[in-house]
């Protein structure tokens, strides 16, 4: 990788990290784990940057390849083979206390389809062509996704606020 | 709460969420993975055309190292050498940075399927499947002549002959030896001036794949340096020989290794 090409990626990554570890996390609701998916997907973005450099939306191949790392990781961790670097990480990333734990809990209670159109949609912006070109789906099927998270969130969060307001 | 309202408040409940890892961490990553698809693909390639010589003479041994491959991996953490008489020879001198996924697939390479743990020791949950008297037959350390850890080492294989020449073995001391043996741990010289020469200088193991029974593999857990230094154990590696589907049972506290006698002094 060239000097032009490696500030690219660096420019890419510090522009995008953060949306994508929010989406990721929106999505595993582990945010511990959420950091390790999203450094790895930038360590593959990084090693075939040429390629994903070109890419339409860079930041939903990011989250794409997230996700479909943790299914990887999770049949490893089936055969006890400790993870390259997972215990490498900063511990403060892994308290926790700068998500809203009642968020979170709303989000895992949505069926995980719906918690990867909300990630895509609200955390990077995705039009709904976009996401479903991401995911795989027909864009009716991500409008009706996002439409049911909406009314269960809406339910969920509702609930939340009604309650802090009674204490 | 209209859609915008919810999916604002989603938003701004994730506002506070900020990925930690520096960039210079990826691609340090991404550097080093390169390099060993580079070394994988190299020894793939080798690994290919010995599988298929061991097809075309028909040699029935599941585990044994096909003919003609020949494994030599030398990295900072670790190095893994087919010798001419089948055995391999593996050295582990950097713990620390040793990736254990690398280093099984470089020892699947020449034959010795394994599995390996950094800081974690397992075990089969079912002693019965520690097959230890194959262990013997697989595995042989050779401590690097002339090193300090060669001869801190002696004393323990003495203690061992010591005790068949003065008394009679129970089945106690009997099973108790077995199991000393089986495990092979492998241990640290601990002193403090001298621990970073001894770590250099490595444990070196010699494992025979083709004494390896099918459908059988080593687990190795290896311990990095300042792990738990207030363990007593001065237990650095332990391995073992399990069928490939034994349940294991894993700790990441330091085992115990055999008792030591104190050293002997000049002239006792």
């Amino acid at each position: 990788m060239g000097d032009v090409e490696h500030l690219e990626f660096e420019d890419f990554y510090q522009e995008s990290r953060d949306a994508c570890l929010r989406a990721v996390l929106a999505t595993t609701g582990d945010r511990q784990l959420a950091e390790d998916l999203v450094a790895e997907a930038f360590t593959r973005a990084w090693m075939s940057w040429r390629k994903v450099s070109r890419h339409p939306a860079p930041h939903a191949w990011i989250v794409r390849v997230a996700l479909n790392t943790r299914i990887s990781w999770w049949r490893r961790r089936r055969h006890e083979v400790a993870l390259a670097d997972h215990e490498a990480m900063d511990p403060t990333a892994a308290d926790g206390v700068d998500v809203d734990p009642a968020l979170l809990a709303a989000l895992r209670r949505l069926p995980p389809r719906q918690r990867e159109v909300v990630a895509l949609r609200v955390f990077l912006d995705l039009d709904t062509e976009t996401a479903a070109r991401t995911l795989g789906i027909a864009p009716g099927t991500v409008s009706a996704h996002l439409s049911r998270a909406v009314a269960t969130l809406r339910g969920d969060l509702a609930t939340v606020n009604s309650r802090e307001g009674e204490r | 709460m209209n859609d915008d309202d919810v999916l604002g408040t989603v938003r701004d409940g994730m506002a506070g969420v900020r990925m930690h890892t520096p960039v210079q961490k990826l691609v340090a990553a991404g550097r080093s993975r390169r390099r060993r698809r580079m070394g994988g693909a190299t020894a793939g390639a080798a690994l290919a055309t010995g599988v298929a010589l061991t097809l075309a003479i028909n040699i029935p041994q599941v585990n044994a190292p096909p003919t003609g491959n020949q494994v030599h991996v030398s990295l900072a953490a670790f190095s893994v050498d087919t010798n001419p008489d089948g055995t391999v020879t593996v050295k582990v001198t950097k713990e620390e940075s040793l990736d254990p996924e690398l280093m099984q697939r470089t020892l699947a390479q020449a034959g010795v399927p394994a599995q390996i743990t950094i800081n974690k020791w397992c075990r089969p949950s079912d002693e019965s499947q520690n097959l230890q008297a194959d262990l013997e037959k697989v595995l042989r350390e050779e401590p690097q002549p002339g090193s300090e850890q060669d001869a801190l080492r002696e004393p323990q294989i003495k203690t061992d002959r010591s005790v068949q020449q003065e008394k009679p073995k129970t089945e106690n001391d009997v099973q108790q030896e077995r199991q000393l043996k089986a495990e092979k741990d492998v241990q640290h010289a601990k002193q403090p001036s001298a621990e970073n020469d001894v770590q250099q200088a490595g444990t070196i193991l010699v494992i025979t794949p083709s004494a390896m029974p099918p459908g059988t593999k080593l687990i190795m857990g290896m311990r990095t340096p300042g792990y738990q230094p207030d363990s007593p154990s001065r237990v650095a590696a332990s391995i073992a020989l399990v069928p490939d589907d034994a349940p294991l049972t894993c700790t990441t506290d330091v085992p115990m290794g055999p008792p030591r006698e104190p050293r002997p002094t000049p002239g006792s």
